[in-house]
């Protein structure tokens, strides 16, 4: 794989991670209670939870920040990314999707859905292709115009995405009520 | 000519870029419209007791544990919001700020009465962490089950003389004051109020 393309996904997944870290500790609270009513750990254990995930959050910044690739980074970045969509499958198997999905960015305010599990899958299969070898090559001034434009891109069109999905519970009430 | 490409790339990208950014500015304005024109009322429900019947007397536990009295007959006159709610609900939540400036501005006649159910322990960190001493807050199932109340979050407006004089699910601000408005114009929902906008037009024209 060529660098330019490991470095604009490790890019944006750090970007993406960071929203999700500063969406958690801006409001603990509202973390905890979210946590909650996922109801999949006992709530005894639900604070260690909490610390664990923000440590695993912080910790995909540190490993993702390096030079060079690293797949401990990734691999821990890409089994975040799936332990939320289970969670939440396993929430919209009980039937529990008017919950708070606890997800940054708009798209989970009026409750869970699969397209917030779609959308986690792709994320996290774009953390695990990451781990194919990356080709030795120095970047270059335009390598890096690409890769900062591309994480800028991809972050915009992951904005709209997450936009759409948000709107598509008001678009269907708008049809339905036509 | 590696130059002319590099100029280019540049440029494309700043175009890709800028592009990006106004799908996403688009997207959230779609989204704003959808809010604003979605159902200009709140929907009415046909279940539970109707609009213009008598609210069925209910008696509820209060959060803290005193017995609270809701439809029937008021002494005072005072007509009463009921809003069911509940912690996990997150359109609940979005509407809250909403609900307390309602409150505020209809306080010379109205009560506002959080609903909700389940074990006390699932509501009292929910009241604390939304500031919600200032309203009575019940746990009665039965409540929600006298007003056959299927979806969140869902509002009935009683008056003093314990008529309800509005009620459905309630998913905006607008859909809020809808009810009050239906109350001021005697209106049981929007459907009522479209009927007679069209029979003014007819008798317009004739």
């Amino acid at each position: 794989m060529d660098p330019v393309i490991d470095h604009t996904l490790r890019l944006g997944l750090r970007l993406l991670f960071a929203a999700a870290l500063v969406h958690k500790l801006r409001d603990l609270g509202a973390f905890r209670r979210t946590l909650d009513a996922y109801r999949l750990v006992p709530a005894a254990l639900v604070p260690v939870a909490l610390t664990l995930v923000v440590a695993l959050e912080a910790a995909v910044q540190v490993l993702l920040g390096g030079r060079e690739p690293n797949p401990a980074g990734l691999v821990v970045a890409g089994s975040m990314l799936l332990l939320y969509a289970g969670a939440i499958a396993v929430n919209l198997g009980r039937g529990r999707d008017r919950i708070d999905c606890g997800c940054v960015g708009a798209a989970g305010r009026d409750g869970l859905s699969w397209w917030l599990v779609g959308r986690n899958v792709v994320l996290a299969a774009a953390a695990f292709a990451d781990l194919a070898p990356v080709a030795a090559r120095e970047l270059t001034a335009v390598d890096r115009l690409t890769v900062a434009a591309a994480t800028c891109a991809l972050a915009g069109l992951y904005v709209a995405a997450d936009g759409l999905v948000a709107n598509a519970s008001a678009y269907r009430r708008l049809r339905e009520a036509v | 000519m590696t130059t002319a490409l590099v100029v280019s790339n540049v440029i494309l990208w700043v175009l890709v870029v800028a592009l990006a950014g106004i799908v996403a500015a688009l997207v959230r304005q779609i989204g704003v419209l959808y809010e604003r024109v979605a159902p200009a009322g709140a929907l009415m429900v046909a279940r539970g007791p109707r609009v213009g019947e008598a609210a069925p007397l209910v008696t509820a536990q209060a959060i803290d544990g005193a017995p609270r009295e809701i439809g029937g007959v008021r002494a005072d006159a005072r007509s009463t919001l009921l809003f069911f709610l509940s912690p996990t609900c997150p359109v609940c939540k979005q509407l809250l700020p909403a609900l307390r400036s309602a409150a505020q501005h209809e306080r010379a006649w109205l009560d506002v009465v959080l609903a909700s159910d389940g074990p006390r322990a699932e509501h009292e960190p929910f009241v604390r962490a939304e500031r919600l001493e200032e309203f009575p807050y019940v746990l009665s199932a039965p409540l929600g089950i006298t007003y056959e109340v299927a979806k969140l979050p869902y509002a009935v407006l009683i008056d003093g003389a314990g008529i309800v004089r509005a009620k459905g699910l309630v998913n905006t601000r607008e859909h809020l004051e809808s009810l009050f408005e239906a109350q001021e114009r005697g209106l049981a929902s929007i459907q009522d109020f479209v009927r007679g906008g069209a029979e003014m037009t007819e008798g317009g024209r004739a």
